[in-house]
């Protein structure tokens, strides 16, 4: 029979692996669908709240401690943020890359007369810096999935 | 140099036995969270050794136990409170065998 630490353990981890695929499946729809030219419809407007929703699932499972002030959180939760900004910020820096590159394409190819991908930049743009945003709190939340120091056997 | 050290000092473990002097007197991990200006789940990690606290929080810590930080952290391993059993019983049955 299990205990309720490890109900309580198994149930976040559940949660958080939900809500990170959750997250990551939203994510490749709008990027999908962005790149089809079919942004602004019904699909991608749910894909966006999906997305949203598991972000903020994230920022509340970690307690928000990946995108809070500094001065909010103590040193084991800076050290903690450190490590996932590190990664979101090499992140950001790959997203602003490709999205230069395909930027620089779109603008070629308007000047040859196809100004499809150009009109879809904002879209791309969008795609780009959610994951590069959101990053942090993901990771946290996948890195901390098997702890549940919300429920302390001694209190 | 500097690099060197800092691989060294992530190689070197520090111990503690936070969760033993929190349980002897009977506080919550939440109660000497609050003592010392972290969160639980803080002193949850630095029990379980995920983290290694700063030299203020270690001394907060020992601050709140009233010991000296040697007493809560260490370098080398602290012996269980089982194994030092252990060791007592063995030398009484080595005096029996002289």
């Amino acid at each position: 029979m299990s205990s309720p630490l490890e109900v309580a353990r198994s149930s976040r981890r559940t949660v958080v692996t939900a809500v990170v695929t959750g997250g990551a499946l939203g994510w490749a729809a709008l990027a999908a669908l962005s790149l089809a030219g079919r942004a602004n419809t019904w699909g991608w407007g749910l894909a966006l709240l999906v997305v949203g929703a598991c972000w903020f699932g994230c920022r509340a499972l970690v307690r928000d401690v990946a995108e809070r002030r500094a001065s909010e959180v103590d040193e084991y939760e800076l050290a903690q943020r450190q490590r996932v900004r590190d990664v979101g910020y090499v992140l950001a820096l790959v997203v602003a890359l490709v999205l230069y590159v395909v930027l620089s394409v779109a603008v070629n190819l308007a000047d040859g007369g196809n100004p499809a991908l150009l009109e879809r930049a904002p879209d791309l743009v969008l795609v780009g810096f959610l994951p590069a945003a959101a990053l942090p709190s993901f990771l946290l939340a996948w890195q901390t999935r098997h702890t549940d120091d919300e429920h302390d056997p001694s209190d | 140099m500097a690099r060197s050290t800092r691989r060294d000092d992530a190689a070197r473990p520090i111990h503690n036995r936070v969760n033993v002097v929190r349980a002897e007197v009977g506080m919550s991990r939440a109660q000497l969270a609050e003592l010392v200006g972290v969160n639980p789940q803080t002193i949850g990690a630095l029990e379980r050794g995920d983290h290694y606290p700063s030299l203020q929080l270690a001394m907060s810590i020992c601050e709140v136990f009233d010991l000296p930080i040697e007493a809560v952290f260490s370098r080398t391993p602290f012996r269980s409170i089982a194994a030092s059993y252990r060791r007592d019983a063995e030398v009484p049955a080595r005096g029996d065998q002289s």
